[in-house]
């Protein structure tokens, strides 16, 4: 009755849990640490941990942002490290960001150093 | 496409999984509303939305929300204020809603000011409850809110 919906009949064993979301309208004064994908479109001032996270154009991360893999559409105050990242066009990082692969679209903007380490340099969990 | 891009390129790179293939999982929740603390997530500090958050996993310190809806297995140390509250899971704090439901997988350890209230068969409500004379959410929530002249000095 105040249950989520039912989903759809399918396997879901392989189907990997609903990713954190801070949403537009977030405010989160703490860390974000332990989420296995996290999406950011709200201001998380705090530090963020997870396996796979995106920050939308919206969204703005004051801390440091740690991930296995990474795509930043919107700004990053802090240094970022992660295995392999994505910068978008509209991307603002004023910070390190410490890759193994990077991808930088036009028009982002890094104040920053971009030090390359090998695969592997991002601990797990 | 010919201006700047890493000396080591944005193809796939031999021993990378390409970035998008590793964000499959987290772009399912894209199109999602609302945010969402998920089941594997403790947050220690404060939420502060104008919006709707869901909290599935725990959190440490005081939510302030639009709507707020406490999940199953979820559990809160600290003061809630929304506009409307559904509790499934374990609060110990002081909960301040306009429309605040207490479901049957509910624990509650703390007061609860209310406008309208409903403790369905089963909730666990232990503490006093206090009917509020306004359903302004602003005044509801206004000790869990930032002060604006500190959110203008964060920037």
């Amino acid at each position: 009755m105040l249950r989520a919906r039912k989903e759809p009949l399918e396997d879901r064993s392989t189907v990997a849990p609903a990713p954190a979301r801070v949403d537009a309208d977030l405010v989160v004064h703490a860390d974000v640490v332990g989420a296995l994908a996290l999406i950011v479109d709200g201001t998380v001032k705090g530090a963020v941990r997870a396996d796979s996270v995106l920050i939308g154009p919206r969204g703005r991360i004051e801390g440091r942002v740690d991930a296995r893999a990474l795509r930043i559409d919107g700004t990053v105050l802090g240094d970022v490290v992660a295995e392999t990242v994505a910068l978008g066009p509209t991307a603002r990082v004023v910070g390190n960001v410490t890759h193994s692969a990077i991808t930088v679209a036009p028009g982002a903007e890094i104040d920053g150093r971009r030090p390359w380490r090998p695969p592997g340099h991002v601990a797990r969990g | 496409m010919f201006t700047k891009t890493s000396q080591r390129g944005d193809g796939p790179v031999p021993g990378h999984e390409p970035v998008e293939r590793a964000l499959a999982p987290v772009r399912s929740g894209v199109n999602q509303a609302g945010s969402l603390i998920s089941a594997e997530l403790k947050i220690v500090g404060n939420l502060d939305s104008n919006g709707d958050l869901r909290v599935d996993g725990t959190v440490e310190g005081d939510i302030a929300s639009r709507s707020l809806t406490v999940g199953e297995g979820a559990r809160i140390d600290g003061s809630i204020a929304a506009e409307t509250v559904q509790i499934n899971g374990t609060v110990s704090g002081h909960i301040k809603g306009g429309s605040v439901i207490i479901a049957r997988t509910a624990r509650v350890t703390g007061d609860v000011t209310y406008v309208t209230l409903a403790v369905e068969e089963g909730g666990v409500l232990e503490g006093q409850c206090r009917r509020a004379e306004t359903n302004n959410v602003a005044k509801l929530r206004a000790p869990a809110m930032p002060k604006p002249a500190e959110q203008a000095a964060g920037h």
